[in-house]
């Protein structure tokens, strides 16, 4: 019992302390969201060059929350897509039900956050962002995400 | 100001002095890991603090390895902390990647580096190749001669390497048991000398402090293709400011506090047509050679350089642009090139000279070899016949039982 001495001094103001700061940090935190919220075409453009005086010292990167900055989408060797987009005039004819029913697990299992979400609906695929695992295809109860190699849907993209 | 009131004498050995210097310029945080002749100094700095004279909040932490030890003072120095650290020889060499990384992260360390030789075999004596291991690295690398300097450019560095124009680590290298364990007596600060001192030295102020909750970093970060080359020029600049910064730090010092050495020094230069070259504490030896070559007519001077890296070209070229040889004495071998590494700095900064010097390499003293006043006064006597050594093809050993 002797470890707990210390604690056993402060008694309940530990806790309340604690709980003061878990109350802080949870009223300091920011929504942030760096995405685009509309479908931009998968087109990469390299970032300008930076000058070697523009540089903080030791490249410390003192702007928070910047990864979306980095476009690691031109990773990608594969894209899924959203099958509902591609049988989108069949549903407007009634002939075929959306697949898609916003159950959003493909949301929780995407390691990129690259599934965009708006008024509580799947909007669209961040492809500015999203590499190409295919886990939400993968991951998808109802078959709502299916994936196409990125080459062929690049000269898809190019004829629109 | 009275000097005398700045300054009382002291009586210590290398590591003693280095110890003390970190004391006296307020460092904040080490973590050490002894090897001899390191030890003392790692002894000292927790004995300073057992003592008290070093305070209290000082942290002091023995690592599990010199890598531990280098990698727990880069994080301090991220985060503010001003550090000193020593090492020498297998323990530079287990540590490479630490230390060199402090370089890149600009982290103004001062490295004790109490110098010894590098295996294999083993040897505990003087050598200093373990100082040339971070020669490319981007590091600050300074020679001091004895104790005393051991503290004076210590003191220097710590406000060189703070500077916002600079940034950069510095070894502080001297003989490893020559100098390390030799007691003298010294100068060092008394109380209005540390204050005038530390009024000048200033906090250590980080511009990306990791500890600043209100200005978040992230260091050490990847840096690919598009990035890295200009991120290592910038670093190169750096450099560049050392020798200016390093130059006005020894102006103030030795204008208000105590003279201190330059950085490239000389003895006997002003009319000399012949010179030897060495760093560190072979400069006793070269004085005693030069003295007894002059009683037989020879024109030769001694040089030495207390900073190797970066390189001082200006004053290289300003001190030997009238010579006609140089021998180069340095105790780090070199295998399979044309020169040792010191010998090409001086040979390739007088390189763009109309009447270029002869450059003789000389690799001496290896593995604390004692090497003699007679052995350089041969060197000065060869040096007045040039066409004998200058299309050598690799560097002249001294001192090696049956060959040269």
């Amino acid at each position: 019992m002797s470890e707990w001495e210390p604690f056993v001094e402060k008694g309940e103001k530990v806790i309340t302390m604690n709980m003061s700061a878990v109350e802080a940090g949870f009223a300091g935190t920011q929504e942030f969201d760096g995405r685009g919220t509309n479908i931009p075409k998968a087109e990469i453009v390299p970032p300008k060059p930076v000058m070697w005086y523009e540089y903080e010292p030791a490249a410390a990167i003192t702007n928070t929350g910047n990864s979306h900055a980095t476009k690691t989408g031109d990773w990608r060797t594969e894209r899924p897509i959203r099958v509902d987009e591609f049988i989108a005039e069949k549903i407007k004819a009634g002939i075929k039900k959306p697949r898609c029913i916003d159950c959003m697990l493909c949301f929780q299992f995407c390691p990129d956050f690259s599934i965009v979400v708006k008024d509580g609906k799947i909007s669209g695929i961040d492809l500015e962002h999203c590499k190409g695992c295919l886990i939400c295809h993968n991951v998808c109860p109802y078959g709502a995400i299916g994936q196409n190699t990125e080459a062929k849907a690049k000269k898809t993209d190019a004829k629109k | 100001m009275d000097k005398n009131i700045l300054l009382r004498r002291e009586f210590g050995d290398g590591n003693y002095m280095a110890a003390l210097a970190g004391v006296h310029a307020e460092i904040q945080y080490s973590m050490d890991f002894q090897i001899t002749p390191d030890t003392q100094f790692v002894e000292h700095l927790f004995d300073f603090k057992r003592r008290g004279i070093l305070p209290s909040y000082v942290r002091l932490a023995l690592a599990n390895g010199e890598n531990d030890a280098f990698t727990a003072c880069h994080m301090a120095s991220q985060c503010g902390r001003r550090v000193i650290t020593g090492s020498c020889s297998q323990g530079f060499g287990f540590s490479y990647e630490s230390i060199k990384s402090l370089a890149g992260s600009r982290c103004p360390v001062v490295i004790i580096n109490a110098s010894r030789t590098t295996s294999a075999p083993v040897n505990i004596h003087y050598g200093t190749d373990d100082a040339y291991i971070f020669e490319n690295c981007g590091l600050i690398t300074i020679f001091a001669r004895n104790p005393q300097e051991v503290y004076d450019w210590t003191l220097l560095m710590f406000k060189v390497a703070e500077d916002l124009r600079v940034q950069l680590p510095v070894i502080v290298s001297y003989a490893g048991f020559d100098v390390s364990h030799t007691v003298t007596g010294n100068t060092v600060l008394s109380e209005e000398g540390l204050k005038l001192y530390r009024s000048w030295l200033g906090k250590y102020v980080r511009p990306n402090s990791l500890l600043n909750p209100g200005h978040p970093v992230s260091l050490g970060g990847l840096a690919l293709p598009p990035f890295h080359m200009d991120i290592n020029y910038a670093l190169m600049k750096a450099g560049e400011n050392v020798i200016p910064v390093t130059k006005e730090a020894i102006k103030y010092f030795s204008e208000t506090i105590k003279k201190v050495p330059d950085i490239v020094n000389g003895y006997k230069t002003e009319d000399a047509k012949y010179f030897v070259v060495s760093m560190g504490s072979d400069f006793g030896t070269m004085k005693e050679a030069v003295d007894m070559a002059r009683e037989r007519g020879v024109k030769v001077g001694a040089v030495s350089y207390a900073m190797f890296r970066p390189f001082p070209v200006e004053d290289t070229i300003t001190m030997l642009k009238r010579a006609k040889s140089i021998a180069v004495f340095e105790r780090c071998p070199a295998y399979g090139r044309r020169m040792g590494i010191f010998a090409s700095d001086v040979s390739t900064s007088l390189s763009g000279l109309r009447r270029k010097p002869h450059v003789m390499s000389c690799i001496s003293g290896l593995g604390g070899r004692m090497f003699t006043v007679e052995h350089i006064d041969n060197i000065i006597d060869r040096l007045t016949r040039p066409d004998e050594w200058k299309n050598n093809l690799r560097p002249t050993w001294i001192g090696v039982n049956g060959g040269e």
